[in-house]
């Protein structure tokens, strides 16, 4: 790449800073089950990170382990150099107050017994000693910042439809203007067109507010449009970071091909013309992953070696990384 | 083994209006649902035909009555709070809705068969995926135990399931949720129905997966010439596998063109606004944004029905029902404006 990067491939000086992240499920108490394994991943304050993967890649499991909703197996989760899986209780319910989550479901992340301003308040009740007066005012501040009336303030989550209760679920999200938000398949169950009025919603507050995002997703389309990096998931594992310009320019694993060229675009000249490398096969199962490469199973240009020997990160050209044999390093 | 392979070119698009009659031809269908005693119509006079061989997409959001239009085309509604008022349903000239329960009931999985999206739902977890799969052939074809047995791995075998025959007797829950829809799929297609209709087959699929699940729909409709109703709110999904596509918004069919000409040509601003609204993965659209959300059954306005949403509207628009017309090239739309709107996609205008 001649050009300079605007957003460097790795921030210097990250504000949420994940190292050798491992979760772990223990089924029947008798088998462990690695969710998550080894995976490195950085955002900087400001910055839209889009975690990428399928069902059962992991990328949930990340998220909890990174909110320390479950505590994981090993590793660092270091949020403005304080790491999150060293803290007790007390301590981490004071270091969440600065990264919120918004869930994907909007119709179950939302208690139904509670008002709508009580639901957007909520965080400030925990978190400030603001009196009610003054809370009204900021969940009506925020009503109208994520295109809600006042006078939605008093009515329950299922007068609302589903892209207004993401709307609230936001709200709720930004009220304490955290410095992260962890937003996992927040658009994913809405409909087409309410699906693009809240990613732009999402968006532009985070950009205004300067709020840095870690979005979770498995559709493509959502990532070009909204992320200055993505992070790909297969099985646990990252299999290849860049920024997004350069993944959808030249994605370097053969799994992050095989996720560009199955998307479908709704344009038909476009979409039958389009080259398709087709994957066979499914998802191993993650209890009992491939020696070798996670992707070696189904990947069209597997050699011995990757049966063999799980390929490192390594540095690509264009500054991302790329975990493959195959891949030319930088 | 896995290897790369290139999508085939598809033939030229399948022409909107068969010469022979249709295989499905759903003739001005109003399905009316009760709330609180009142009775809404939330389909209102829809009509599309489906040509043997052909793919064809209903199209819209929730709320739209897609869904509806495909349960009523089998008369799969609940008769309590749903029942269907007026319209046609010919199946090879024969019109499902004057059939008995019992002539219906031979109907549905024999000749007409539906995939569902949900594939974990839709099968039994008490039984094993090749006592399902046999059940249809036993019961729609009459065959032996062993017969419908030995059919149930060939299917099972013709939709991708590796060592079919050693799986049939394994619980649903032992397959992905990939191999659990090719069990719908191979169940659907037991009986060598000559229609399939799919609602929302790949919604709940993985990327990796839908283009295998959306291969295979479409092999089987060009192999067996097979007619397939595809109800999805995903136009990605409708530019790789469909011939035809019917749009509905709030119960009414407000445009139905042949696919390229549909993509080409979008002659109803509802339309339009879905083709550019989300981001593509080639980096194109997703800039347009369609303001507020679809009116319910109970409040559909009394002019066109996008009218409150729509950015070309004016007073006329409001004032009554806006009737389909005949599109120039081929099909029809719900537009009063059709005509002076051009809503060719920047990139297509010559």
């Amino acid at each position: 790449m001649s050009t300079t990067p605007a957003v460097p491939a790795v921030p210097a000086t990250p504000l949420l800073d994940v190292r050798d992240l491992r979760v772990e499920y223990r089924s029947r108490g008798r088998r462990t089950v690695a969710a998550v394994r080894s995976v490195d991943l950085q955002v900087a304050a400001g910055e839209v990170v889009a975690l990428v993967g399928e069902s059962g890649s992991g990328k949930s499991s990340a998220v909890r382990g990174i909110m320390q909703l479950i505590r994981p197996a090993g590793g660092e989760v270091r949020f403005d150099g304080q790491d999150l899986t060293t803290l007790g209780r007390k301590e981490l319910r004071r270091a969440r107050r600065d990264m919120q989550m918004v869930f994907q479901d909007p119709f179950s992340s939302l208690d139904p017994a509670m008002t709508v301003a009580e639901i957007i308040a909520e965080p400030l009740m925990v978190h400030t000693d603001q009196d009610r007066k003054q809370r009204r005012a900021s969940v009506v501040e925020m009503l109208e910042l994520v295109g809600l009336r006042r006078e939605h303030a008093d009515r329950y989550p299922h007068e609302f439809s589903g892209g207004q209760r993401q709307r609230i679920a936001i709200a709720r999200a930004l009220i304490l203007r955290p410095r992260l938000v962890i937003a996992d398949e927040a658009v994913s169950a809405l409909d087409v067109s309410s699906q693009n009025q809240v990613l732009q919603l999402l968006q532009s507050l985070i950009a205004e507010l300067g709020i840095a995002c870690l979005f979770i997703t498995h559709d493509l389309a959502v990532v070009r449009s909204i992320a200055d990096r993505v992070a790909v998931m297969y099985l646990g594992r990252l299999v290849e970071q860049q920024r997004t310009e350069d993944l959808f320019d030249h994605p370097e694993h053969p799994y992050t091909q095989a996720l560009l060229s199955a998307a479908l675009v709704a344009d038909p000249r476009v979409q039958r013309t389009r080259r398709r490398t087709r994957l066979e096969g499914e998802l191993p199962d993650p209890a009992n992953p491939p020696a070798g490469c996670v992707f070696s199973t189904r990947c069209p240009l597997a050699i011995d070696v990757c049966h063999e020997v799980a390929p490192p990160m390594r540095p690509v050209a264009g500054g991302g990384q790329a975990a493959c044999h195959l891949v030319e390093p930088a | 083994m896995t290897h790369p392979t290139q999508t085939p070119q598809p033939a030229p698009a399948a022409p909107t209006t068969p010469s022979a009659p249709p295989l499905l031809s759903v003739r001005d269908l109003t399905v009316e649902f009760a709330v609180r005693g009142e009775w809404n119509a939330v389909v209102s006079d829809v009509s599309f035909d489906v040509g043997a061989g052909q793919v064809v997409a209903l199209v819209g959001e929730s709320g739209s009555g897609k869904s509806v239009t495909c349960f009523s085309t089998l008369r799969l509604i609940d008769s309590q709070n749903g029942r269907i008022s007026s319209g046609e349903v010919l199946l090879n000239g024969r019109d499902l809705l004057t059939l008995s329960e019992r002539e219906m009931a031979d109907v549905r999985g024999n000749e007409v068969a539906m995939i569902f999206q949900e594939p974990m739902t839709s099968l039994n977890p008490a039984y094993t995926v090749g006592s399902q799969v046999g059940e249809v052939v036993r019961r729609h074809r009459g065959a032996d135990r062993a017969g419908a047995r030995r059919r149930a791995a060939e299917v099972l075998d013709l939709v991708g399931i590796p060592r079919a025959a050693s799986r049939l007797d394994d619980y649903p829950h032992q397959f992905s949720g990939g191999m659990r829809q090719r069990v719908m799929i191979a169940m659907a297609l037991a009986t060598e129905p000559k229609l399939l209709i799919a609602d929302e087959p790949t919604t709940a699929l993985d990327v990796t997966i839908q283009a295998q699940v959306l291969d295979l729909v479409r092999g089987f409709a060009r192999d067996l010439d097979m007619g397939v109703l595809l109800v999805t709110h995903d136009l990605g999904v409708v530019a790789e596998a469909c011939d035809d596509v019917v749009v509905m918004y709030a119960g009414q069919v407000v445009e139905h063109a042949e696919l390229f000409d549909l993509f080409d040509r979008p002659r109803h601003p509802y339309t339009s606004g879905l083709m550019h609204s989300l981001p593509r993965v080639d980096g194109v659209g997703g800039m347009e944004v369609i303001p507020g959300s679809p009116p319910l059954p109970t409040a559909f306005p009394t002019g066109c029905r996008f009218g409150p949403r729509c950015r070309f509207a004016e007073a006329a628009c409001h004032a009554g029902p806006i009737p389909l017309t005949p599109r120039p090239s081929g099909g029809t739309d719900r537009c009063r404006r059709a005509d002076e709107l051009d809503l060719t996609p920047a990139g297509r205008r010559a």
